[in-house]
């Protein structure tokens, strides 16, 4: 089941999340909101909530998270750097490798275009099925965000024939199979 | 040396086939013809009669076989009696074939003549009577759940060919033919003193099947059995090479084969079935290669690239030696692209599609066992049986079977599977994966996967497979991951199968000329 798309935020939750924060030092986030946060730094109140798939503790499936973006952070790349941040529940893991580096997210007529540093094949651990997961953990992210329907991958801007089982010189669809 | 080889009635009509692994649901009801039983009834009828469908002799100077072919299975007693000299065999309530001859001169020094009769209609009983120049002994043989009787008279005798290496460990005694229950299938059965390995290929021009059987001396007196089958033209025999027996099966047209050891009576049992011919060939799909090295092992300088390809070479040969046609996606370290892999597969007529992988963990070290993947759902079978299969032959842990869309397995038109053999970057896995034996057990493991698939869908088996009878290697639990000592199996390398005839991307039509393998037998 696809989940409804850019579900609004609730009120009041107030999460500032900071780029390049690292993920593992995060403390788990408990499910309740906690108390609202009086004050500055809001100057929209308005969050999105953005949908990013990370790895079951076990490596077989995908795990959801949903995080707090403010409407102009939420593009295509962030949620990228987001992936490889890495998760912020202690029972989830990190797919993609932290040194990859995005170089450009773009979207045309459905297909965003992900363009990766090379560290992502070099520094990728694990056989064929984790890549397998760590390349559908980045393609269902970015198809929960409307207006992406497929996602190519670029290697330092080049086209790459093959890496672990799957054909990155073709678009990928969503796999739910994979969902938890 | 005289051989005198007679035949008699040499076509054998027998409707029901026991000799079947597990038929079918559909094979419990009894096909027409004469010498079925029916399903019991309340009302109590007199079963039909047993027919006595047909009698073979073999015969020479040293000694004679005898084979009496019964629609089912009979009650039967041997008698000796002198003066003059004959042997006879009573068969309880059976008939005797109006096609049986009720005498056949032999006129050999063993054997003078066999009659034939309905010695009683009340109780039915069939005598065979041999009437003998002298005194001989004798033994009986009671094959194929009971459809076969074999009378053996005189000595077996040394073999007839002199260069047959006396210490060879079988004797081949019998070949013959049995025709299916159904239509154009046949079961060929080679008798042997035990059950040795074989080593199979597929010829054509005219289309043949060879199967030869190490350690073995020929001792049968009948070097040519012509057979009347819409598939078999005839069966021919030979001492090929002082340790080696030759048996060829003459086909009239394609077809294919399933073969098969079967401990009793020890025997190789070769399925011939129309049409399975073109379910022979099998796309051994050795993942990564080239500057796509796929998981780094657990050695130093160990990938999976390597070992991928080994283990397809491994398999590639195994599968040669039943007859079976590999095509290998790479046959060194190369790029191929996984969409040439697919087109591979797809445009070569493939029947069956392996991949085979090393797995690895993102958290190195910290997971080992064997994983089976597959897409479509009709490849599901084929994984289970994979997997049943390769856990078998390795020993180690089972992560069972998972339906992943690699591309390989999503886009391959036939069934398909993706096999990660173990962790390659494990300590224990890792470094078995760096053994010849080990990585002979798992090109074991995956041909016999393949094998049992075949044979599933040849028998027409739609349900999950059996779970065999263990062989004769116990099977210890999968040991803790401290365990580093492997029993030995599989040598490391099996036999030459001469020749290659493994078809490679790139040069499909190239392959099915093999004849320049074949070193003629007669």
């Amino acid at each position: 089941m696809k989940h409804k798309k850019f579900r609004m935020g609730t009120l009041g939750f107030l999460l500032v999340i900071t780029c390049g924060c690292a993920p593992r030092a995060r403390p788990s986030r408990p499910p309740s909101p906690p108390p609202v946060r009086p004050g500055p730094p809001a100057p929209e109140r308005e969050r999105q909530v953005v949908r990013l798939y990370f790895a079951t503790d076990d490596f077989e499936r995908l795990a959801l998270e949903e995080r707090l973006l403010k409407p102009s952070e939420l593009t295509p790349q962030r949620v990228v750097e987001l992936l490889i941040a890495g998760p912020g529940e202690a029972q989830h893991e990190a797919l993609l490798p932290p040194t990859t580096k995005v170089r450009q997210v773009t979207v045309r007529e459905g297909v965003a275009t992900v363009d990766l540093s090379a560290d992502f094949l070099k520094d990728f651990r694990g056989g064929d099925p984790y890549f397998y997961l760590a390349v559908y953990s980045l393609v269902n992210t970015l198809t929960e965000l409307s207006g992406i329907e497929e996602v190519q991958f670029l290697i330092d801007g080049q086209t790459v024939e093959a890496f672990g089982g799957i054909p990155l010189n073709e678009p990928l669809r969503r796999d739910e199979s994979l969902l938890e | 040396m005289s051989v005198s080889a007679v035949a008699l009635a040499f076509f054998i009509s027998l409707a029901a086939s026991t000799l079947r692994l597990a038929p079918p649901a559909s094979e419990v009801e009894p096909p027409p013809g004469p010498g079925q039983i029916p399903v019991p009834q309340a009302s109590p009828e007199p079963p039909e009669p047993i027919q006595l469908t047909a009698l073979q002799c073999d015969a020479d100077e040293r000694g004679a076989t005898v084979r009496i072919f019964l629609s089912r299975a009979a009650k039967f007693s041997v008698r000796k009696i002198s003066n003059p000299d004959r042997v006879y065999l009573d068969f309880v309530g059976t008939a005797l074939g109006e096609e049986v001859p009720r005498r056949t001169e032999v006129g050999t020094k063993c054997l003078t003549a066999i009659r034939t009769g309905q010695f009683s209609q009340d109780p039915l009983i069939a005598r065979v009577v041999l009437d003998l120049p002298a005194p001989l002994p004798y033994q009986t043989r009671v094959l194929a759940n009971g459809h076969l009787i074999l009378l053996d008279l005189g000595e077996g005798g040394p073999s007839p060919f002199p260069w047959a290496d006396p210490h060879n460990k079988y004797r081949v005694l019998n070949v013959f033919v049995i025709h299916g229950l159904e239509e154009r299938t046949a079961q060929a059965l080679i008798e042997c003193t035990g059950v040795p390995d074989y080593h199979a290929f597929f010829l054509t021009d005219p289309p043949r099947v060879v199967i030869d059987i190490p350690e073995a001396t020929l001792s049968v007196r009948q070097f040519v059995i012509p057979v009347e089958h819409p598939l078999l033209l005839r069966v021919r025999m030979s001492q090929f090479q002082p340790d080696t027996v030759r048996v060829v099966f003459d086909l009239r047209e394609l077809a294919g084969y399933i073969i098969d050891r079967r401990p009793d009576p020890p025997c190789i049992l070769i399925q011939f079935g129309p049409g399975v011919a073109q379910r022979r060939v099998i796309v051994v799909d050795a993942g990564h290669g080239g500057h796509d090295p796929g998981a780094r092992g657990y050695l130093k300088g160990q990938w999976e690239k390597e070992v991928n390809l080994d283990l397809a070479r491994r398999v590639a040969t195994l599968l040669r030696q039943e007859g079976i046609v590999p095509m290998l996606t790479r046959s060194e370290d190369v790029f191929v692209s996984l969409q040439d892999r697919v087109r591979f597969a797809n445009a070569g007529g493939a029947d069956l599609f392996v991949s085979i992988h090393c797995n690895a963990f993102p958290r190195r070290g910290a997971r080992c066992g064997i994983e089976i993947y597959y897409w479509t759902p009709h490849s599901r079978p084929f994984a289970e049986v994979m997997r049943s299969e390769v856990v078998k032959a390795l020993r180690r842990p089972d992560r069972g079977v998972r339906q992943r869309m690699f591309y390989v397995v999503h886009h391959t038109v036939m069934p398909s599977v993706l096999v990660e053999v173990g962790y390659i970057d494990h300590s224990v896995e890792g470094r078995l994966l760096n053994t010849p034996e080990f990585r002979q057990r798992a090109a074991q493991g995956i041909v016999n996967g393949i094998k049992r698939y075949l044979q599933m869908q040849y028998l027409g088996e739609t349900s999950q497979p059996e779970p065999e009878p263990p062989e004769s290697v116990p099977l210890p639990t999968p040991t803790a991951e401290t365990a580093t000592v492997e029993a030995p199996v599989a040598p490391e390398e099996p036999r030459s199968s001469g020749p290659s005839e493994t078809m490679e991307a790139g040069e499909i039509t190239a392959a099915d000329r093999a004849e320049a393998v074949e070193r003629e037998t007669s």
